[in-house]
């Protein structure tokens, strides 16, 4: 019996392994190839310190834990700053540099001869000896591992963490601070993983560095992608077939000089087929195996049919409800804002000035700079001069989350929604102030954090009513209509609370009934004590919705007025309609 | 010597290490029970995919087959993976010590039977073959080689208190542990024969070369004081990693200090890139070590000419029968003699028959690995398929017949043999 | 002790021009096409094994032989292109789905490959083993061709992409690829022209590799790193820097023996890597770091 017993010791530590890795790759989208690293940090500071200042087990598998969650954060910061190829590079370089500190640093590792003697798991005065006596631990902490890597995936802030993955500019550009969130999540990943090591460590009683090379890594990514990616019950079933065939091989009458190889062959066949024929897994993410309880509560839908269905202003935060300025001052002021393109001078000291609880509409030629200057406003893209001020405030040098979590949020031309997230999902993530999105808290404040999502979800549900789309709610968003996804943006853009809006383009590309239901909603936002400003190429729709109107040219804002004072200046037209 | 463009045909390994086959099986295979099919003909691919991959689940629970009584023997080798030479070359010679004992009619009548488990030179593939060995083929005594797969199986075998052999490469780790009996020579001394040759020969800077691990260093830390009492000056320690591909950088900074012998102390592929290297650096003084290999040979090439080492000797040209007669049937089978690794292991076979021998004559359980290990300390002496005797210590190494070997024209040639 | 420096000088150049190769051969298909082409270890592999099947399974010529390795190299990183990417890019894949396709292939030819050639290592007969010594540094015949072919390539690659009609247009696919689409260029067949160009620069670097030190089946995955490195390190997008990245790396690892204990000797790279990233991520001659691409 030992051997099927040490099998299922084996399958408990790789699925550990399998879902802490998919938070990484599967939740956060994060390509890195480092996992055998921090399952070999983590073997290594346990089986370490037990070895020389003779720490208990838990002690060792705490140490385990702390210290490479810190070499976690440690990689991540550098790497996850920069482009996700970065990434990818930086996590093969960590791969190597940590079998070669294990091969090389003798002194502490003793290299390739290993760590040996590594004493057996002690609890409450019981040593852990047999294979059968260590397995219900092994469970017990897997089943621990695992409810911790499904709580944070379905709190508020795994949300974010596959908002990153879906789109890393959306999610900035709703306030998250990409960069942290990377960060924390890498933290994490690498600490379950150090668990596993611990685990592996005292069960073995021997480590040395071939068991933690950059084919384990791979190893544990093709369970990860064969079970599912996103889905942490798809690791499960992926670590169960994945570490069980091979095994199975042993009893099989395959010559061994072919079995190594070919099974390489098999884990490299399962990843290139399941990428190109069902990238989502054998249990793809939004499979009816987790389907939780996320509909409206009573109260939620109680309130639907209530008009208006947005919240009241009183029910914001304290921007629109208590006005520190008149109507009609300027909430935004761009002043002097030069932006050069590799010597194309795309903003040419440019000056504009949003006045509060109205909208404004921003036209001009293609090439005119209406998208960049709305670039420069939220922080994606810095201006060589001139300055933006919000509220007295000074927007320059901020990163486009903390412009967002000031009260600033854009919609982009090409949407950008999380396509692969529900659509509740899509509004509930952009809602602001959200505590559960620090990982601490959805852990020690967990009954708070449940209570915040109930309200959350009651608040996402009274905005995808306001726009029309309740009954599309657990739908995933890229299975909805384009109307519906640009009803879906504005929901999400509404959702942030923010005060000043800065639409591009909201109607381009829809239909005439569409456009009406849409322009309908976006008239109605200064009732909320909304500050808007819209990038639109239809002149008809900008004389109904806006003023008053910034015509932009070459850089520069050449005229501003009310629309019919645009409109009747015909030496804007010319320029407009290109004569 | 050039390699065959698809060496797999080469390198047919006898399918004796395949659980429950009884040797020499690999003349006949097994039926085995076939993959249970046409259960989920019309599930969905999903579906399919998880049920073929249990179905080759199911196989493993089928249950052995009703075998003849036989007495097994475990091995954990390196079938595959980077070191998969060594594990073809060892798996042969406990075949076919294991073949001639059953042709004999085996030990007092029962054949014995060689279960192979592969542990790709991996630490974890070593802790569940011996595992499977001893939980489900229940045998009590494993021959084992590489220094991190063994030491990952022996907390499990000394567990177990299960017999392991070692006469793969030598490790200072698998020194003074109970369960674990090395026949192959350990390496400090090999270290010290061939730097007193060298001395014998000449030389006085000595330059060392060690690869990064416990086995490299222990020999570093043997040979420098031996050196120096000789009179001899150490002008160089550089170190290499492990499995690197370039010693350039290092052999600059030997070639440098201007020695005029350069001693290796490294295994396998590692030792090809250097002395090539070295003398494409145009070092021309010799290169000495402890270890030379055909992988080694391939990497170097004909700079090899000269390299001179100790290693264990197995005199192919010897008078004693015994040897004479391993060495023949060797050659017939494989058309190529045999090297130490193949001795070792057949060695290490014909010492356990006599360990069972003893266990029977004294009425014990000669399926005990601690009885068969008691045997071992009362005899310390067996009788060598080297000639003469192999005498084991009390901390599990063992002394025999050393040799300093030179190559020319990438064949090993005996230049003395030391007792 | 000059001696020494100018030793490791040499060292350093050797093995640094075989890494600006694999640099820029890396590089031509990252800049191009947008592809963390993983593969490429095992493109570079294949022109090692075929050569050295041609030479010393069929005892054809060294340069006939070498020859045929490049053809390899290119039927194979083409073949990866057409068969594997493009079907993966038609399904507007991420990235990231690409790059896990290009893992799963590299080990699967990788290993495709123990199983024919087993794991020991190749070496390749034929060119003359020739020792140069002058002035107290010596170095081999092959060395030096490995120093001229390097630099050779990279000239070649210059030319073309400066001087001629595809060669420019795979330019305009590097910088703007959406704007590539509108003045009609056919991105599709500049992608496969990038795939074949690159497979075709890392064959003559995985030749020389062989003939130098024998070829592994496991030989691509230290070279895709290192291409990678040199790549990140010159700056992404940037030839020349992808050639300077693999230089600065060469001569670092073996300069950096004065100063790091010779087993860290691989980590060196990494190193360098880590300071790029943290004190100029743009590499020595990346273009303007965006902060994200809007």
């Amino acid at each position: 019996m030992d051997y099927f017993i040490h099998i299922a010791i084996i399958i408990t530590l790789y699925s550990i392994l399998s879902t802490s890795y998919n938070l990484l790759i599967g939740y956060t989208g994060l390509f890195s190839i480092a996992h055998a690293a921090f399952y070999g940090i983590g073997a290594y500071t346990s089986a370490l310190v037990a070895l020389h200042f003779g720490a208990s087990f838990p002690l060792a598998l705490l140490a385990a834990v702390i210290v490479t969650a810190l070499s976690g954060a440690a990689i991540g910061v550098p790497a996850l700053r920069v482009r996700g190829d970065y990434l990818v590079v930086a996590s093969f370089g960590f791969q190597m540099i940590v079998l070669g500190v294990m091969l090389n640093w003798l002194s502490l590792t003793r290299g390739e001869g290993g760590l040996t003697g590594i004493p057996r798991p002690e609890l409450f005065g019981i040593k852990i000896l047999t294979p059968a006596a260590y397995l219900p631990l092994a469970v017990a902490t897997a089943a621990l591992c695992f409810l911790v890597s499904w709580w944070v995936g379905r709190s508020p802030f795994g949300r974010v963490l596959k908002a990153i993955r879906e789109d890393e500019v959306a999610a900035q550009s709703l306030g998250k601070d990409v960069v942290y969130f990377k960060i924390v999540v890498f933290a994490l990943a690498g600490g379950l993983a150090a668990v596993a090591g611990s685990f592996y460590a005292h069960y073995v009683t021997f480590i040395n560095p071939l068991s933690f090379t950059l084919e384990e890594s791979i190893f544990i990514m093709a369970i990860v992608l064969v079970g599912g990616a996103g889905n942490l019950w798809g690791s499960l079933v992926g670590t169960v077939v994945l570490v069980v065939a091979p095994e199975s091989l042993r009893f099989l009458k395959i010559p061994d000089t072919i079995a190594a190889p070919f099974r390489q062959i098999l884990y490299g066949v399962l990843l290139v087929l399941f990428v190109r024929f069902r990238p989502q897994g054998l249990i793809g993410e939004h499979s009816s195996w987790h389907a939780a309880g996320d509909g409206p509560t009573g109260d939620g839908l109680a309130r639907r049919d209530r008009a208006p269905a947005i919240a009241p202003s009183s029910e914001m935060r304290s921007g629109p409800a208590v006005r520190t300025s008149p109507a009609g001052a300027p909430l935004l002021t761009v002043h002097g804002i030069v932006k050069d393109f590799g010597g194309i001078r795309a903003l040419d000291d440019l000056s504009l000035a949003f006045p509060e609880g109205r909208i404004t509409g921003l036209i001009g030629p293609n090439g005119a700079g209406k998208t960049t200057a709305f670039n420069v406003i939220t922080g994606f893209v810095e201006p060589d001069a001139g300055s933006v001020l919000y509220r007295g405030r000074e927007l320059r040098g901020l990163k486009p989350s903390e412009i967002a979590r000031l009260g600033i949020v854009r919609s982009f031309q090409d949407l950008r929604l999380f396509p692969r997230m529900t659509v509740l999902d899509n509004v509930r993530v952009a809602l602001p102030g959200q505590r559960g999105e620090r990982l601490l808290f959805t852990f020690l404040g967990a009954l708070q954090s449940v209570r915040d999502d109930r309200r959350n979800l009651d608040r996402a549900y009274e905005l995808l009513a306001f726009v029309g789309l309740v009954d599309r709610a657990r739908e995933v968003a890229e299975d909805l209509s384009y109307a519906e996804q640009k009803l879906l943006a504005l929901a999400r853009l509404l959702a942030t609370e923010a005060d000043l809006l800065l639409l591009d383009e909201p109607a381009s590309g829809l239909d005439p009934a569409s456009i009406e239901t849409l322009m309908a909603l976006i008239r109605r936002l200064p009732e909320y004590g909304k500050t808007i400003c819209v990038i639109e190429h239809n002149f008809d729709l900008i004389k109904e919705l806006a003023d008053p109107v910034v015509f932009l040219n070459q850089g520069r804002a050449i005229a501003a007025g009310t629309p019919d004072e645009i409109v009747t200046d015909s030496q804007l037209a010319d320029l407009y309609f290109g004569v | 010597m050039s390699e065959p463009l698809f060496p797999v045909q080469y390198k047919v390994v006898p399918g004796g290490h395949t659980p429950r086959e009884t040797i020499p099986a690999f003349a006949t295979p097994h039926q085995r029970n076939d993959v249970q099919t046409g259960k989920g003909t019309d599930m969905t691919t999903r579906r399919a995919l998880v049920l073929v991959l249990f179905a080759l689940i199911t196989v493993t629970s089928a249950g052995p087959a009703g075998a003849a009584e036989t007495y097994r023997l475990g091995a954990i080798l390196a079938m595959t993976g980077p070191n998969a030479f060594y594990g073809r070359v060892m798996s042969r010679g406990a075949l076919q010590a294991v073949d001639e004992i059953n042709a004999k009619g085996g030990v007092a009548g029962t054949k014995l039977e060689l279960v192979i488990e592969d542990h790709k030179s991996q630490p974890k593939e070593g802790a569940s073959g011996i595992t499977k060995l001893i939980d489900i083929d229940k045998v009590p005594f494993v021959l084992t080689s590489f220094s991190a797969p063994s030491l990952a199986a022996y907390p499990i075998a000394a567990e177990h208190k299960v017999l392991m052999f070692n006469g793969g490469a030598w490790s200072p780790d698998l020194v003074g542990k109970p369960y674990v009996f090395n026949n192959r020579m350990v390496g400090d001394y090999l270290g010290q024969v061939i730097t007193e040759h060298a001395f014998k020969q000449g030389a006085r800077k000595l330059a060392m070369i060690y690869r990064n691990d416990p086995s490299g260093i222990t020999v570093r830390d043997h040979v420098r004081p031996i050196w120096e009492k000789l009179g001899g000056t150490v002008v160089a320690v550089e170190v290499h990693e492990l499995g690197a591909t370039d010693y350039t950088a290092q052999l600059a900074k030997i070639k440098a200090a201007r020695p005029d012998v350069i001693a290796t102390w490294s295994y396998g592929k590692d030792i090809g890139f250097i002395v090539k290297q070295a003398r494409d650096l145009g070092i021309a003084v010799p290169l000495i070590g402890i270890d030379w290999n055909p992988d080694g040979q391939t990497v170097a090439g004909a700079t090899s000419d000269g390299f001179q080492y100790a290693s264990d000797y197995l005199d192919l040209d010897s008078k004693d029968e015994w040897t004479q007669r391993f060495i023949q049937d060797y050659r017939k089978k494989y058309n190529e003699p045999p090297d130490f690794f193949v001795a070792n292991y057949y060695e290490a076979v014909q010492i356990l028959v006599q360990l069972m021998k003893d266990v029977k004559q004294k009425g014990g359980d000669w399926k005990s690995g601690e009885q068969l290990r008691q045997a071992l300390l009362a005899r310390h002496k067996f009788p060598s398929v080297y000639g003469g005797m192999i005498v084991f210590k009390d901390n599990g190494t063992s002394v025999k017949p050393v040799a300093i070997f030179e190559v020319k024209g990438g064949k090993s040639i005996v230049k003395t043999v030391v007792k | 002790m000059l001696e020494l420096l100018a030793q490791l000088t040499v060292n350093g150049l050797v093995s640094g021009s075989l890494f600006a190769l694999l640099g820029i051969s890396f590089g031509v298909i990252l800049g191009t096409t947008r592809t963390f082409h993983f593969a490429h270890g095992v493109v570079y592999t294949s022109a090692a094994f075929a050569a050295y099947a041609f030479r010393e399974g069929l005892g054809l010529p060294l340069w006939l032989a070498a020859l045929l390795g490049v053809g390899t190299a290119v039927l194979l990183g083409v073949g990866i292109e057409v068969v594997v990417y493009q079907p993966l890019r038609r399904l507007y894949a991420s990235p990231l789905t690409v790059l896990i396709a290009s893992l799963g292939v590299l080990i699967i030819v990788e290993n495709m490959m123990a199983i024919f050639f087993s794991t020991d290592a190749k070496v390749m007969s034929g060119f003359p083993s020739h020792v140069i010594i002058a002035g107290g540094v010596a170095f081999t015949l092959l060395h030096l061709g490995t120093v001229v072919v390097s630099w050779v390539l990279f000239g070649a690659l210059w030319l073309y992409l400066h001087g001629t009609k595809t060669g420019k247009a795979m330019r305009a696919v590097a910088s703007r690829p959406e704007m590539a689409d509108v003045v009609g260029i056919d991105t599709r067949r500049v992608f496969i022209q990038a795939f074949a160009i690159g497979s075709a620069l890392v064959a003559p670097a995985a030749i020389l590799f062989t003939l130098d030190k024998g070829a592994t089946p496991d030989m691509g995955v230290t070279a895709v790193l290192m291409a990678s490195i040199a790549v990140i390190v010159g700056g992404m997008g940037s030839l020349p820097g992808a050639a300077l990245g693999g230089l600065i790396i060469g001569l670092a690892r073996n300069w950096g023996v004065w100063v790091v204990p010779s087993e860290w000797q691989s980590a060196i790279a990494f190193g360098i890597l880590v300071v790029v990233i943290v004190f100029r991520p743009t590499g020595l001659f990346g273009a303007k770091l965006v902060k994200a691409e809007v």
